[in-house]
């Protein structure tokens, strides 16, 4: 986190302040966290070897005896990674021995991993950064950007198409509805309108082309020509892409095979092999290696091509044992079912 | 949630009173809301960053607090580029505090006007901080305090042009109204007579200092920006507008202000008052005023209420030679 800051060398003083304020925010957290609850286990847990040795850890965390606490807690952890409850013990321990990174990616990952919570979890965050968005925007005296919400509905299917939902046009007096719930205290004077988020969450297998609130008329030749490929105006579509490779990159740092294979089309054709078979034999072990510690994409651009297909370029960092990777990525993606699927690969 | 609700309890209990003015409220809201933010209470500083926008919607530097607090909530990295430059720099005056219960050395020894509303400005250049005192019983007792920008490249005004702040003491001459068409300079100024007598002889240049408002689209402006003029935001300047007696009002420009407890401040005074006692006489004293180091003590000396006189010391180890005598019409 503070290599973030780090970078602007000329920012003397307060960039490094803001940059330890992540490591003091999970400090704070965690104060917070041990001070108030949650180290007794819940006695929802319905395996009483698991409510046992997690009542040892609680016990181990109250002694300061964090390495016995993930001793116990370490089989359980691999055996039920997306629960949530046992994610957070252990992450307590973790954090008690101070490594708050990793701490932080078990609980993410729980989040993540959990068909529970993983949707809502990302959306609040996708919800945060268009909030953050915007507040910045006007921070620099410009105008809001006029960007789409890509927020996704539960369904116990899973891999149900992003619903994308129109930001509404900053309107001053524009009546404002009340916002979730980490700004409730902020807003009430502030001119921005929120998109109307809550009403959403029923995805339809269709609903990428549905948005809540049309752009006010912007663009219309753009639209036509969308509408003439069956999909929504270029600046979503792209949304849609940048989303379906962020999910593709976040099943894989999961481990979790079936979600990253769904992130790729019935039509795709793998790169020196034989069979779509013999692709997945062979990335299976790689996509769900046990000691994979990190896939991360960013810079991802997109570029809509005239055939109705994305041509997506990313960096990508991927980390697993003693192996670390970077490297740029170059992929075409192609619709299906309403949903951005890989259609080809291609590394550097 | 549990956590949020406790986060936000703890905030609620360690908000200050609340304050007289609206003004003052956006001040003591993006303080706090800058201080949550660097010690990692996001909530805390999400809301509070809120609660000064309710106060000053047009406060830019609360929605950048609000817009970092939100990156890190959603667990991005917090990335910071040369725009932020100018919200970092407001964020890290803002998040200086004037110490309680201390008073400023630099007013060493306070007017001696008959009228006992006439205030005295006090302004901090490091801090970006514009300050107002009243006389009371001889001794200086803050009346308001105010952001204020100062220029672009900081204090210590020499040549023409070159976007500095002079530091000394300048008596506060007369309004302008519309200091320019565009609004750029908010609607009203306050002119200094920069440059005094001891800048003039140590041959520094330049004019046209004043105190100004900013435009209609602003709260404030960055902490230094301005080609050497105080600017503040429009709010505080209609407020000093009904404090300040043309003529009467002196402001005094320091690098930074020496706060010290009212006991040392007061045998300072009394020192002061001593030594100096063979140039005031019976003169009617508008003041005593200390810069900085190396840098002449000014007496100045009222007529009626008024500034008529402006004197320049070499004061060192209880010896005094006087530099200048300034006469002021």
């Amino acid at each position: 986190m503070a290599q973030d800051a780090g970078g602007n060398s000329n920012l003397v003083r307060t960039p490094s302040k803001l940059g330890a304020m992540k490591t003091k925010m999970w400090a704070a957290g965690l104060a917070l966290t041990l001070g108030c609850c949650s180290i007794f286990p819940a006695l929802a847990s319905e395996n009483p070897e698991l409510l046992r040795d997690r009542q040892r850890a609680a016990t181990a965390l109250k002694e300061k005896n964090p390495q016995r606490a993930i001793k116990v807690l370490e089989p359980w952890i691999k055996k039920r990674p997306d629960d949530i409850e046992l994610a957070n013990d252990y992450a307590l321990a973790l954090a008690q021995m101070g490594k708050l990174d990793q701490a932080r990616e078990v609980l993410e990952e729980a989040l993540n991993k959990n068909s529970q919570t993983v949707a809502a979890f990302n959306n609040l965050r996708e919800i945060l950064s268009q909030q953050a968005a915007v507040s910045y925007a006007k921070a620099m005296g410009k105008k809001p950007p006029n960007t789409q919400l890509t927020l996704r509905g539960s369904s116990p299917a899973g891999g149900e198409p992003p619903v994308i939902l129109a930001q509404a046009e900053p309107r001053p007096g524009a009546s404002v509805e009340p916002p979730p719930k980490a700004t409730t205290k902020s807003s009430a004077a502030d001119p921005r309108a929120e998109a109307k988020t809550e009403a959403k969450s029923e995805a339809k297998p269709s609903a990428t082309q549905e948005r809540s609130q049309e752009a006010k008329g912007e663009r219309p030749a753009a639209k036509t020509e969308a509408a003439a490929r069956g999909a929504g105006d270029p600046k979503s579509e792209e949304a849609a892409v940048v989303a379906a490779i962020q999910q593709w990159a976040a099943a894989w740092a999961s481990r979790d095979f079936k979600r990253y294979v769904a992130a790729y089309s019935d039509r795709f054709e793998p790169q020196q092999f034989p069979s779509r078979a013999a692709w997945e034999a062979h990335r299976r072990p790689r996509v769900t290696r046990p000691d994979l510690e990190e896939v991360k994409v960013s810079d991802i651009r997109v570029k809509l091509l005239p055939g109705g297909d994305a041509e997506v370029k990313f960096r990508q960092r991927y980390e697993a044992g003693n192996l670390k990777l970077n490297s740029v990525k170059t992929a075409i993606m192609t619709r299906e079912a309403g949903a951005w699927k890989i259609l080809r690969e291609e590394g550097r | 949630m549990r956590l949020f609700l406790a986060s936000l309890f703890t905030t609620l209990l360690s908000l200050p009173p609340l304050s007289p003015s609206q003004a003052l409220a956006a001040d003591a809201e993006l303080r706090k809301a800058a201080e949550a933010l660097v010690a990692g209470r996001l909530d805390s500083s999400s809301g509070l960053a809120g609660d000064a926008l309710k106060s000053e919607p047009k406060s830019r530097l609360a929605h950048w607090l609000q817009a970092q607090s939100m990156i890190a909530l959603a667990g991005r990295p917090v990335q910071l580029n040369g725009a932020d430059r100018d919200l970092l720099d407001e964020a890290r005056v803002r998040l200086e505090v004037t110490p309680e219960g201390m008073v400023p050395k630099n007013l060493v020894v306070m007017p001696r006007s008959a009228d006992k509303n006439i205030p005295i400005l006090l302004a901090d250049a490091s801090r970006s901080r514009l300050y107002v005192f009243v006389s009371k019983q001889g001794r200086p007792v803050l009346k308001e305090e105010f952001y204020t920008t100062i220029g672009l490249w900081g204090a210590d005004k020499f040549r023409e042009g070159d976007q500095k702040t002079p530091l000394g003491v300048y008596r506060i001459q007369f309004e302008i109204r519309d200091p320019r068409k565009d609004g750029f300079l908010g609607k009203y100024a306050m002119t200094l007579d920069y440059p005094n007598a001891f800048d003039s002889h140590s041959g520094r240049t330049g004019s046209g200092i004043w105190i100004h408002g900013v435009p209609d689209s602003l709260h404030v402006r960055a902490p230094q920006a301005s080609d050497g003029c105080l600017a503040i935001a429009n709010r505080d300047l209609n407020r000093l507008r009904k404090l300040v007696r043309y003529n009467e009002s002196q402001i005094v420009v320091v690098p930074r202000i020496e706060w010290v407890t009212p006991e040392v401040w007061s045998a300072n005074a009394a020192q002061a008052m001593k030594d100096f006692s063979g140039s005031v006489g019976q003169s009617r004293l508008g003041g005593i005023f200390w810069i900085q180091e190396n840098w002449p003590w000014v007496v100045s000396y009222l007529r009626g209420n008024e500034v008529a006189r402006r004197e320049y010391f070499q004061r060192s180890q209880g010896s005094l030679r006087r530099l200048i005598e300034e006469k002021l019409s």
